[in-house]
């Protein structure tokens, strides 16, 4: 996975992704990503994007199913039921609906992981832009700052964010935020340093076109789809940090549920109610699992190089 | 595996590793089957210190009990009567201040050290001193002066006449040490105790084992084992399956989701014990809503207990019955509170007819006690369910403990800051007087609660000059009423059931209220 969500900061990396910008940017293949699926029977990858557009659905009407209050609502008289009867899925040891929880549960993932990948990709593509585009002393020290940060595991960059902010759902988005931001910044730098140095737009700055609106015109739209690439894999390792930090007790405090605090919780009942555990563990490990194999396949339709390797 | 040691899979490596495994194993076999009876218990917390003086946890004071005598000792569970230990024989002064112990001769440290006098006086001093900082040191607060007049007679002077100095002479903290071995090791004498107890300290390696042998020159009656293996075991799960494979034979702190593996499993078997040991949620009654007695109350009616016990605990605790579980001492037991969410609905309502504005923040630990945070989160539902609003916060122990005891504004407990209205904790201590004086009593610096009431302040100053041990009992009697009946500062939630895991065959562990258990008389029926 690392391989494909990280910008290895080695010299080889920094050349291929230009590579794919300019090809990407003249010769798309028509007709869209869907149909390039299709075309090249990615069935997985489709199979993957039908999972994720139903969990999105489902996590959409979740609150005309289930209200907040039966989610959330203690009833020890139902503590432990197995799947079937009136609860789909059984209930959890305080006697909550698992599948209300599950899908309500959704709905604070997908947007811890939309809005970390959100935040961290707005700061982390304008400092990138910042850095590749100027070389002076102070984009260096930002690089070097950027270096210095991922250094440190991503995980305990998240911890210690969240032990200032405490816990809630956007001190848990801004951790992950700040962890993978870095990263974004050392994955941008590289293409819009090789943008830069390209005819269009040298002859753009020849005719006078200022800084600002260069990068905007130019630079930016040129990594448009690498940012969308980057950010469907990144989707899937924020869920995964996300569901890792409220599993140590980091994420938003009960009643809320979340997945991994879910897990967590139930990983008591493994042996004699193993259904507590296994519907949220199957529920991340499908949305990880399938944001992974689209943003496999998004990579490939966008960069044609990777494309024939892989065939 | 294969792959991470290659070297094995050549025969010319692997032929001799596995005949010298052969001969390691068959004479592990045969040392097993002609001597040493040993027993293992793996327990989930690591030892701290075995320097008895400072330590306070119970897996440290396990170990401890085993290794020290005290001057005096309770003469069981039942805590009814004070019975010679190290002291052959007491007596007190008509004023009632000093105390006159008789010490038994002959007896010598596990470092040949012999015992007199002087040797306890050096250990009522040290724990007494500023400079050791003891967490146990306020216990002495009524020591006046320790003399040891003659080689085997020690006096205990006490500014006051106090009924508690015997008491506190039983607990593990005022063991009595080796005087060299303490001046040897200085600040390393926790790794390196030294006692006059059943079992003499052998060794012990951090967070894997510490290993005690039995005492040959122990003046009393020999312990049973020859020797005892204590390893640190944390997760629930896994102390099991080390009971399972028979890597150890008592396992601490069964989970009572875990109990079901005994049903199907005729080698190993589960003992029940009661404890001291109460869980609870302390409310802040310096501040809105609890410093309203009426509230209190009203959620102390809104709260399932019996299906707390039932459903979260799968039926291993007690609903209480008084602010003391069994084996507590000096207890006394009222009727239970009863589960009434209409009647709590409209307490609060008379407090607050428009409901209680602002939210109740609530604390919990998470692992400490037996299902801490799943109780506390079903406490949240009942009190949402009677029109409270809460906010939730799990904490890590270690953090938890530091952040109870702040007093910046805005942090801690009811301390004189007020960061939260209601925080879960648990205590296990079996002594009435301690036990009350620390939450009760005006100002002491474990009474997190910001409780004050004169009525309870008088009595515990009554029970402290009272020299007749059923008067001051009852005494400790009154005070539990009062805070069960008429003023509690408390929601009592569970008394914790003891659920310790022994393989079948494993006999006569004794085990107390405090969780301490003791292996002097078992035997491992190996």
């Amino acid at each position: 996975m690392d391989s494909l969500t990280l910008a290895s900061p080695t010299p080889e990396a920094a050349d291929a992704a230009p590579a794919a910008v300019a090809v990407a940017a003249t010769k798309r293949p028509a007709g869209g990503f869907l149909r390039y699926l299709l075309r090249a029977r990615r069935w997985v990858a489709m199979l993957s994007l039908g999972l994720l557009s139903l969990v999105l659905i489902a996590t959409l009407i979740a609150p005309w199913i289930y209200d907040w209050k039966s989610v959330t609502q203690v009833n020890l008289d139902h503590a432990l039921l197995g799947p079937g009867g009136n609860f789909w899925l059984g209930t959890d040891e305080l006697g909550r609906d698992l599948l209300g929880r599950v899908l309500w549960g959704a709905r604070i993932t997908l947007t811890v992981a939309f809005g970390s990948v959100a935040m961290g990709m707005a700061v982390g593509v304008s400092l990138g832009a910042l850095c590749g585009y100027y070389s002076n002393a102070a984009t260096a020290t930002i690089m070097r700052l950027m270096d210095f940060m991922i250094a440190f595991p991503r995980t305990l960059v998240a911890i210690m964010v969240v032990a200032v902010a405490g816990n809630s759902i956007l001190s848990l988005t801004i951790a992950i935020a700040i962890s993978t931001m870095p990263i974004y910044v050392r994955f941008f730098a590289a293409p819009v340093q090789a943008l830069k140095r390209r005819e269009f737009v040298l002859a753009s700055r020849a005719i006078g076109v200022g800084d600002l609106s260069l990068v905007l015109t130019h630079i930016i739209p040129n990594i448009g789809s690498l940012i969308i690439v980057q950010a469907t894999t990144s989707l899937a390792e924020a869920i995964l940090i996300g569901s890792g930090l409220s599993f140590l007790g980091l994420g938003p405090p009960p009643p809320i549920p979340e997945w991994g605090a879910m897990i967590a919780n139930s990983r008591a009942h493994l042996t004699s109610h193993p259904h507590v555990l296994l519907v949220p563990g199957c529920a991340l490990f499908v949305v990880i699992l399938s944001f992974n194999l689209v943003g496999d396949a998004l990579r490939d339709y966008v960069d044609p190089r990777s494309r024939q390797s892989s065939r | 595996m294969r792959m991470q040691f290659p070297l094995l899979n050549r025969p010319f490596i692997l032929r001799p590793i596995a005949a010298a495994s052969l001969a390691l194993m068959l004479l592990c076999g045969t040392g097993q089957a002609t001597a040493q009876t040993s027993l293992t218990y793996v327990q989930g917390t690591e030892i701290d210190t075995l320097d008895p003086a400072i330590s306070r946890s119970t897996p440290s004071q396990i170990v401890i009990s085993h290794l020290f005598s005290r001057l005096v000792a309770w003469d069981g569970p039942g805590f009814n009567k004070i019975v010679p230990d190290l002291a052959e024989s007491w007596r007190v002064s008509d004023d009632g201040k000093v105390w006159t112990f008789k010490l038994r001769q002959g007896v010598k440290f596990h470092d040949g050290t012999p015992l007199d006098a002087a040797a306890v006086k050096f250990n009522l001093d040290r724990i007494r001193s500023p400079e050791l900082g003891s967490p146990n040191r306020s216990y002495y607060a009524a020591v006046d002066a320790v003399e040891a007049p003659e080689t085997y007679v020690l006096t205990i002077t006490t500014k006051a006449p106090s009924p508690t100095l015997l008491e506190i002479l039983t607990e593990e903290w005022s063991s009595i040490s080796s005087p060299t071995a303490i001046k040897k090791h200085g600040r390393a004498y926790g790794r390196n105790p030294v006692g006059t107890g059943p079992y003499v300290f052998k060794s012990w390696i951090p967070n894997e084992r510490a290993e005690i042998t039995r005492n040959p020159d122990y003046f009393g009656e020999a312990g049973k084992p020859e020797r005892l293996v204590f390893r640190p075991v944390p997760e629930n799960a896994a102390r099991l399956i080390e009971l399972q494979t028979g890597n150890a034979d008592v396992a601490a702190n069964i989970a009572p989701e875990l109990t079901a593996e005994f049903k199907d499993n005729d080698k190993i078997e589960l003992l029940q014990a009661p404890s001291a040991f109460q869980v609870f949620f302390e409310l802040n009654v310096t501040k809105p809503p609890f410093d309203n007695v009426q509230v209190r109350k009203a959620v102390n009616l809104a709260i399932d207990r019996q299906a707390i016990v039932d459903k979260i605990l799968l039926g291993y605790g007690r609903v209480p019955v008084s602010p003391f579980p069994e084996g507590t001492q000096g207890r006394r037991s009222f009727a239970v509170h009863k589960y009434d969410p209409t009647e709590a609905r409209r307490l609060i309502q008379e407090a607050f007819p428009n409901g209680y504005p602002d939210v109740v923040t609530m604390w919990t630990p998470s692992g400490r006690y037996t299902k801490d945070r799943a109780t506390a989160e079903a406490v949240q539902g009942y009190l949402n369910a009677v029109g409270i609003k809460t906010d939730f916060k799990v904490w890590e122990w270690a953090s938890y403990q530091k952040e109870l005891y702040r007093s910046e504004l805005g942090r801690g407990t009811g301390k004189g800051s007020n960061g939260a209205n209601m925080w879960l904790l648990g205590t296990g201590i079996p002594n009435a007087d301690i036990r009350l004086r620390r939450k009760l009593s005006s100002g002491d610096p474990s009474n997190l609660t910001g409780y004050s009431n004169p009525a309870v302040d008088s009595l515990l100053g009554k029970a402290a000059r009272e020299m007749n041990y059923d008067k001051r009992m009852e005494t400790y009697g009154e005070i539990q009423r009062i805070v069960w009946e008429v003023a509690p500062n408390t929601i009592p939630l569970f008394d914790q059931v003891q659920l310790i895991g022994q393989r079948k065959g494993v006999k006569d562990l004794a085990i107390y209220s405090d969780e301490i258990v003791e292996f002097h008389h078992a035997t491992s029926g190996r």
